[in-house]
C-alpha cells in the first residue's frame, strides 16, 4: 500500500512545514504548488492521502477535486479551508472529500485529521479485501 | 343725557304725579261732599231749629193770652209773655241772618211783619184786658190776634218745610257727588295703571333689547367672529356699553390677528427649518397615525405628506422593525427601555439606503406619551465606509491565516524536536513564539468570527434544539479541564423544558465562552463552582451561567461586551491567550438569535451571565 501523501498548496511555507511534519511521521510526501501540478501528480502516482488547499491561484481546490473525481481517481482527500469558510468545506464534502482542516491549524489538529483519514482508508480497504 | 337712570327717574316721577293727581282729585271730591253735608247741618238745620224755637215761643205767648182772658189776677205770669217775646225775636233775628234758600227771605219777612202786627195787636188786647172789658178782649182776640198767630205758625212751618226740602235735595246731591267722585277716581286710577304699565313695558324693552344684542354678539366674539359689530343707537348706558364692546371686539380682533400672524411666522420658521433638515422627520400621534413628515422623509419613503397625513403608520411605511421600534419608544415608560436607535435598510429604485432611526416619545404634562418623533439619518455612506472597513479588516485577517499557520506549525516542529534537537534556551524561545503565535491565531479566528457575525454573513441555522443537549455537548468539551481542576458543575434544568430556537453550534460557542471565562477568572485558591440554570420567563428561555469567581467591577460590566475589552487580572489565565472578543461574539450570536445577554456581578463574589432564547413552537 502506498505511503505517499500529496500536499497541494500555493503557499511554500505551508508546503514545507506540512512535509516536514509528515515526513517525520514516516510518510512519503509529494508537493504540488497549484492545481495543474496536483492533477499531473495524481495521474502519475498513487497517493494514500491528498491534502488539498481550497483557495489557490489558478484552479481552486474544489475544481481539482471535481476534475480528479471526473477522471476516476478515488483517492482520499482532506480539504484545507480558510477559517470560517465552512460553506466551501461542506461543498467539498459533497464532492467526496473525507474531512477538512481549518486554517490556521495546529500540528495536533493535522495529526488527528491525517490519522483519522488513514484509519478510515484502512478500514475501507479491509472491508473491500474481505468482500473479495 | 337720556340715560336709563333718567328714564327710570322720569317713570317714577310720572307714577308719583299720577298718584298725587288722583289723590288730589279724590280729596277735592271728598271736600265737596263734606261741604255739602256741612251746609245741610249748618244753615238749613239752623233755620229748622230757629223756626221750631219761634213756633214754641209764639205758642207760649198765645197760651199766655188765653190765660189772660180766662184767669184773672194773675199778674205774676205777665213776665212769661215778654220772655217768650224776647225769645221769639232772638230766633227771628237768627233766622233773618240765615237766609239761604230761595223764598226763605219772603217767608222770614212775612214772619217779621206778621210778628210786628201781632205785638201791636197784643198791646191793644192788653189794654182791653186791663180795663176789664173781657168780652171786648175776647172778641178782639178771636178777631185780630188769633189769625195772626195762625199765620205766624204757618210761617214757621213754611220755614221748616223750605229748609227740609233743601236738605233732602242736598242729601240727594251729595250722594250723586260721592258716586261721581268714586267713578272718576276709579277711571283715573285705571288710566294711571294703564299708563304706568305701558311706560314700564316700553322702558323694559328699551333696556332689555340692547342687552339681548350684547349677549348674542358676546357669544359670537367668544367664537372668534369679530366681524359683526353692535348697532349703537341712543345715548344711554347700554349704548355706551355697546360702544365699549365694539371697541373691545375690534381690539380683540387685532390682538387675534397679531397672534395668528406671529404664530404663522413661527410656524413658517419652524417648518422651513424642519423642511430644510436633510434628515427625515416623521411625527406620529397617540394612535400611531402620521401627523407630520418633512421633505426628506417624503423622499426616503417615496410618499407625499398630503397623502399620508392621519393615516396609520403601517399603512404608509412598510417597515415592521421601524414600527415595532416606534411603539416600543412610545410605551417605554412602563416597559423596558427601548433601543437608542434602529438601523433600517430601504431599497428604492435599485439602490439600497441605510437609515438610522432615532425616536423620542412626546409626552404631555402628565408624562403620558402622546406621540413619537422619529429622526431618520441617512447612514448609507457611513454604512458603506463601515462595510469597507469591515471588509478590509476581514481580508487582512483572512490573509494572516496562512502565514500564522506556517509560523505555528514550523515552531511546533522545532519545539517538538521533529526536525532535530534544540537546547533548553532555544526551546524556551520557541515556546514564547508558539504561545504568542497561538494568541495571534485566536485573535484572527475571533475577529473573523465577529466580523462575520456582525455583517450577518454567517447565516444561523436556527432550529428547535434541546437545550440540555447543547449544554451537555459543551461540558464534554471541558471534560478534561473539569476533571483536572476539580471544577464542580451544577446543572439545573426542569425536566419538561421546551425546545429552544437555536443554532446548535453558535449557542454552544456562547456557552463555551461563558464557561471558559468562569474558569479563566476563577480564584485558584477556591473550589470553582459553576451553576448552569435554565428557566422560563415572559415566554422566553433564560439561561444563566453563574460562578464564584472574581466577579466584575460595576464600571466594567457594560464594557465587557464590547470588542477588545479584557478585564486586567494578573492571575487570569486568559489574559495570555484570549482575544478579548469572546463576549462580543457571544453578544452578536445572541443578538442574531433575537435574544438578550447581560451580566450581574459583584467583585470578589462571582458573576452570573444571562442570555435569552426564543421557545420553539411545537409545530416547528
Amino acid at each position: 500500500m502506498s505511503n505517499k501523501i500529496l500536499v497541494v498548496d500555493d503557499e511554500k511555507n505551508i508546503r514545507t512545514t506540512l512535509s516536514t511534519y509528515l515526513e517525520s511521521s514516516g510518510f512519503d510526501v509529494v508537493l504540488a504548488s497549484d492545481g495543474e501540478e496536483a492533477l499531473k501528480k495524481i495521474k502519475e502516482d498513487d497517493f494514500l492521502l491528498i491534502l488539498l488547499d481550497i483557495k489557490m491561484r489558478g484552479l481552486s481546490g474544489i475544481q481539482v477535486l471535481e476534475e480528479m473525481r471526473k477522471l476516476g481517481f478515488k483517492n482520499n482527500v482532506v480539504m484545507m479551508t480558510a477559517y470560517g469558510t465552512i460553506e466551501n468545506a461542506v461543498e467539498s464534502m459533497k464532492l467526496g472529500a473525507l474531512d477538512f482542516l481549518s486554517k490556521p491549524f495546529t500540528l495536533e489538529g493535522l495529526k488527528n485529521v491525517v490519522n483519522n483519514s488513514i484509519n478510515r482508508q484502512k478500514i475501507d480497504d479491509d472491508n473491500n479485501a474481505g468482500e473479495k | 343725557m337720556k340715560t336709563i337712570k333718567s328714564k327710570l327717574i322720569a317713570i317714577f316721577v310720572l307714577i308719583f304725579a299720577i298718584i298725587v293727581a288722583t289723590n288730589i282729585f279724590a280729596i277735592i271730591n271728598f271736600n265737596t261732599l263734606q261741604s255739602s253735608i256741612n251746609n245741610i247741618l249748618k244753615s238749613n238745620f239752623d233755620s229748622v231749629l230757629y223756626a221750631q224755637n219761634m213756633a214754641i215761643a209764639i205758642e207760649r205767648q198765645d197760651s199766655y193770652e188765653l190765660a189772660m182772658m180766662f184767669e184773672e189776677n194773675e199778674e205774676n205770669v205777665q213776665g212769661v209773655y215778654y220772655e217768650n217775646q224776647k225769645e221769639f225775636i232772638k230766633w227771628l233775628e237768627e233766622a233773618q241772618g240765615n237766609i239761604t234758600e230761595p223764598g226763605e227771605d219772603i217767608i222770614v219777612n212775612e214772619l217779621t211783619s206778621n210778628y210786628k202786627a201781632y205785638t201791636g195787636k197784643y198791646n191793644e188786647f192788653e189794654l182791653l184786658v186791663n180795663n176789664n172789658q173781657t168780652i171786648g178782649a175776647k172778641d178782639y182776640y178771636y178777631r185780630e190776634i188769633f189769625p195772626l198767630f195762625e199765620d205766624i205758625k204757618q210761617g214757621c212751618r213754611d220755614l221748616v218745610d223750605v229748609n227740609q226740602k233743601k236738605m233732602i235735595i242736598l242729601k240727594n246731591n251729595s250722594e250723586v257727588i260721592a258716586q261721581r267722585a268714586s267713578t272718576i277716581s276709579l277711571i283715573v286710577s285705571s288710566l294711571a295703571i294703564v299708563i304706568i304699565l305701558i311706560f314700564m313695558f316700553y322702558l323694559i324693552n328699551k333696556i332689555v333689547k340692547p342687552v339681548r344684542g350684547l349677549i348674542t354678539k358676546t357669544r359670537e366674539i367668544s367664537e372668534r367672529n369679530y366681524s359683526q359689530l353692535l348697532n349703537i343707537s341712543g345715548k344711554d348706558e347700554i349704548a355706551e356699553l355697546s360702544k365699549e364692546f365694539n371697541i373691545m371686539a375690534a381690539k380683540l380682533r387685532q390682538y387675534d390677528l397679531l397672534n395668528i400672524n406671529q404664530l404663522m411666522k413661527e410656524k413658517q420658521k419652524i417648518e422651513t427649518i424642519v423642511e430644510s433638515i436633510s434628515d427625515g422627520i416623521i411625527v406620529t400621534g397617540a394612535e400611531n397615525r402620521i401627523l407630520f413628515v418633512n421633505k426628506a422623509a417624503e423622499k426616503i419613503f417615496n410618499i407625499s405628506e398630503l397623502d399620508v397625513i392621519k393615516k396609520h403608520f403601517t399603512e404608509v411605511i412598510k417597515n415592521d422593525d421601524l414600527f415595532v421600534y416606534i411603539t416600543d419608544i412610545k410605551s417605554e415608560k412602563d416597559a423596558l427601555p427601548a433601543k437608542e436607535y434602529l438601523d433600517i435598510k430601504i431599497k428604492r429604485k435599485g439602490a439600497t439606503n441605510y437609515y438610522r432611526a432615532i425616536s423620542r416619545a412626546i409626552t404631555n404634562l402628565e408624562g403620558e406619551s402622546i406621540g413619537v418623533v422619529t429622526l431618520l439619518q441617512d447612514i448609507t455612506k457611513l454604512k458603506e465606509i463601515d462595510e469597507m472597513k469591515s471588509e478590509f479588516i476581514f481580508s487582512v485577517y483572512h490573509e494572516l491565516r496562512t502565514p500564522i499557520t506556517s509560523v505555528i506549525m514550523a515552531t511546533e516542529l522545532l519545539e517538538k524536536e521533529i526536525s532535530g534537537k534544540v537546547n533548553k534556551k532555544q526551546k524556551g524561545m520557541l515556546e514564547i513564539i508558539l504561545e504568542d503565535g497561538n494568541r495571534l491565531k485566536n485573535l484572527i479566528n475571533d475577529t473573523l468570527d465577529l466580523s462575520r457575525l456582525e455583517s450577518k454573513k454567517s447565516e444561523l441555522e436556527i432550529q428547535p434544539n434541546i437545550l440540555s443537549r447543547i449544554i451537555e455537548s459543551v461540558l464534554k468539551m471541558f471534560e478534561i479541564q473539569i476533571k483536572e481542576q476539580e471544577i464542580k458543575i451544577i446543572k439545573t434544568i426542569p425536566e419538561t423544558f421546551p425546545m429552544v430556537k437555536a443554532d446548535f453550534g453558535k449557542i454552544s460557542q456562547v456557552l463555551a465562552n461563558l464557561i471558559s471565562n468562569s474558569i479563566n477568572y476563577r480564584y485558584q485558591s477556591k473550589k470553582l463552582i459553576i451553576r448552569i440554570k435554565a428557566s422560563q420567563k415572559d415566554g422566553k428561555v433564560v439561561v444563566s451561567v453563574n460562578d464564584n469567581g472574581r466577579g466584575i467591577a460595576e464600571e466594567d460590566q457594560k464594557r465587557i461586551f464590547e470588542r477588545f475589552v479584557r478585564i486586567k487580572s494578573e492571575e487570569a489565565q486568559d489574559s495570555k491567550i484570549g482575544s478579548g472578543l469572546g463576549l462580543a461574539i457571544c453578544k452578536n450570536i445572541i443578538k442574531n438569535h433575537g435574544g438578550n445577554i447581560w451580566v450581574e456581578s459583584k467583585l470578589t463574589k462571582g458573576s452570573t451571565f444571562y442570555f435569552t432564547l426564543d421557545i420553539a413552537d411545537n409545530n416547528n
